[in-house]
């Protein structure tokens, strides 16, 4: 019969009409994206091991880095990373060839900013990877490290990083000492050490803040001693 | 409840008496009171459209699973203002090569017709700007009307898609307006008056919508077309033709065709529910509240059409009208003149 057709789309219409909205109010709601969604590209700064892989696979020139040379271990470290999303193109060859994983795709996709300048993005050393003053190996970065000239500048510099050190020492032992060491339960060890002996603290905070390496071995060496003495108390105790 | 229900005419009444008690002859405060009639018109006119636009896109939107405009003011109401606002401001472009007299005047005829349409719609018991006794057959031939304006827009933009647009909507609505007349005949036949608040009150008992359903479906239809709405909205088909004969209309010219055309539907609504749904009467709420509702039911019933239906082709929409809704539309005449033939048969 003529119309049938039209009261079938009409009553479908009207159907919709009372029906739950599908569309994401934006703004207020965000849209469940996909789990491979690539959106900003972001650095893990501290797993990045300064290959430069990265930049060499990039089609558009995105990618930059800064690197240097570690003085004591003579390893390769990244000092900045720079991604100028401007010019992304989300192709993941990036993401593909990190040899240790560090690239990846984020979530974000609210990339629009009023200046042009402000789409690249600088990653800098954390200053907390390195207590130590990094020597710059690249001479043509212009940033060359000041010589050790001013002596009593040093000296402050120091003083303070011990003092904050000894403060994080005093809230939470565990999680700076577990930098030292090699296990959480080596940490723990050494936390009881140090509040025990305030002299032992005073010294390992000299040392973390002149030279980590020999920090990490003094505080290992601690562990160690420890472990042992305790061996002997459990031996002599049966 | 009976002042609410007279609200409106007791105003005007102690409006005219305040008036002569000042001393103004009944004459001049007669025509005082006609032009504040015409101002609460145009009131009412400017209101509902706001409404209507909001209302409409509301509706597109629910009907598509969106939410519509909601961005200003709670769920968007303000967004038509904005939007007037906008037009408003915009620079006015009148085309160098255009005939500038037809031009700037085509939308304000089309305004002014579609605002003339609102002095015989019955509003309310009593509430009627002037109750002539061949008030259908002015609003027909007024509504009619339109059709010029339009080919003035048309011919007036010197363009020829906008000429070629305006053409096809003379088409559509000359051939349309045949089916549209002739569904009313079976109401005024019933009457037996053309005079609008006579047919209300020929409804006291049964809406004319259970009397002449053909009529009222035929008269939906044509009067469909004769909006140009959707899906018969080939004038303009947004998706298709640039804008038909509004191309080279901008800013608060194009504004004043797009609001006349919604004022057009305003009161083709009320004429449908005043012709087919028993106009203001109504139980319980006031008169005037009622012919409010039922417009508006009518209204939402044009835009649940437009936002369902996709659009006919332009043959069909002219095979239609003379091969379909023409023919039917005879046939219901001549079946309600048997009707009431037998009806006065039996009854005197």
């Amino acid at each position: 019969m003529y119309g049938t057709g039209l009261l079938k789309g009409m009553a479908i219409t009207l159907k919709y009409f009372f029906s739950k909205k599908i569309t994401i109010q934006y703004p207020e709601e965000m849209p469940k994206l996909p789990e491979r969604f690539r959106g900003r590209l972001y650095i893990e700064f501290e797993k990045c091991i300064a290959c430069g892989i990265c930049t060499k696979t990039c089609p558009n020139d995105v990618l930059s880095l800064e690197d240097a040379r570690d003085e004591n271990t003579k390893k390769k470290k990244l000092i900045s990373y720079t991604i100028d999303h401007q010019y992304c193109m989300f192709c993941n060859l990036c993401v593909e060839n990190c040899p240790s994983n560090c690239l990846h795709f984020s979530h974000d996709f609210e990339m629009s900013r009023y200046n042009r300048a402000d789409i690249k993005e600088v990653y800098h050393r954390p200053p907390e990877m390195d207590q130590v003053p990094a020597q710059v190996s690249a001479p043509d970065s212009g940033e060359a490290p000041e010589p050790s000239s001013d002596l009593t500048e040093d000296a402050l510099k120091k003083q303070k990083k011990m003092e904050a050190l000894m403060t994080a020492l005093d809230k939470n032992p565990v999680k700076v000492l577990s930098r030292y060491v090699d296990s959480e339960d080596d940490a723990q060890i050494l936390a009881e050490i140090i509040q025990a002996d305030r002299s032992k603290a005073e010294k390992l905070v000299e040392l973390m803040a002149d030279d980590q390496e020999k920090a990490r071995k003094v505080a290992v060496a601690f562990v160690n001693k420890e472990k042992k003495q305790r061996q002997r108390q459990t031996e002599g105790g049966e | 409840m009976q002042k609410i229900e007279t609200l409106f005419v007791d105003l005007s009444n102690w409006f005219i008496a305040w008036l002569q008690s000042l001393g103004v002859p009944l004459a001049w405060a007669d025509a005082i009171l006609l032009l504040i009639q015409f101002l609460c018109i145009v009131g009412i006119i400017l209101a509902n459209i706001t409404i209507l636009i909001w209302l409409e896109r509301k509706v597109s939107g629910f009907i598509q699973q969106r939410p519509g405009p909601n961005r200003l003011g709670p769920h968007g109401v303000f967004q038509t203002v904005a939007d007037a606002l906008k037009l408003l401001t915009k620079e006015d472009i009148i085309p160098s090569k255009t005939d500038r007299l037809i031009f700037i005047t085509a939308p304000i005829l089309f305004m002014t017709i579609s605002v003339m349409l609102y002095i015989v719609l019955p509003m309310g018991k009593d509430m009627q700007v002037v109750d002539l006794n061949v008030g259908l057959f002015f609003f027909i031939s007024l509504g009619s009307l339109t059709t010029i304006a339009l080919l003035m827009g048309g011919w007036g933009s010197n363009n020829k898609w906008s000429l070629l647009g305006a053409m096809r909507s003379v088409a559509q609505m000359i051939s349309y307006e045949i089916p549209l007349a002739l569904s009313l005949m079976g109401v005024v036949m019933i009457t037996g008056s053309l005079r609008l608040s006579d047919i209300v009150a020929a409804q006291d008992n049964v809406w004319f919508i259970l009397l002449q359903p053909i009529a009222f479906i035929t008269y939906f239809i044509a009067a469909t077309a004769e909006l140009n709405r959707g899906p018969f909205d080939m004038p303009e088909a947004e998706q298709e033709l640039t804008a038909g004969a509004y191309t080279e209309y901008s800013g608060m010219r194009y504004a004043l065709f797009f609001l006349a055309e919604y004022t057009n539907l305003v009161a083709v609504s009320a004429l449908l529910s005043t012709l087919f749904l028993g106009g203001w009467q109504g139980p319980w709420l006031p008169s005037w509240l009622w012919i409010i509702i039922k417009t508006y039911l009518v209204m939402f019933l044009f835009m649940w059409v437009k936002w369902t239906f996709p659009r006919i082709r332009m043959d069909h929409l002219m095979a239609f009208s003379w091969k379909v809704l023409i023919p039917v539309t005879l046939v219901n005449i001549v079946a309600t003149g048997f009707g009431l033939y037998i009806f006065k048969g039996i009854g005197g």
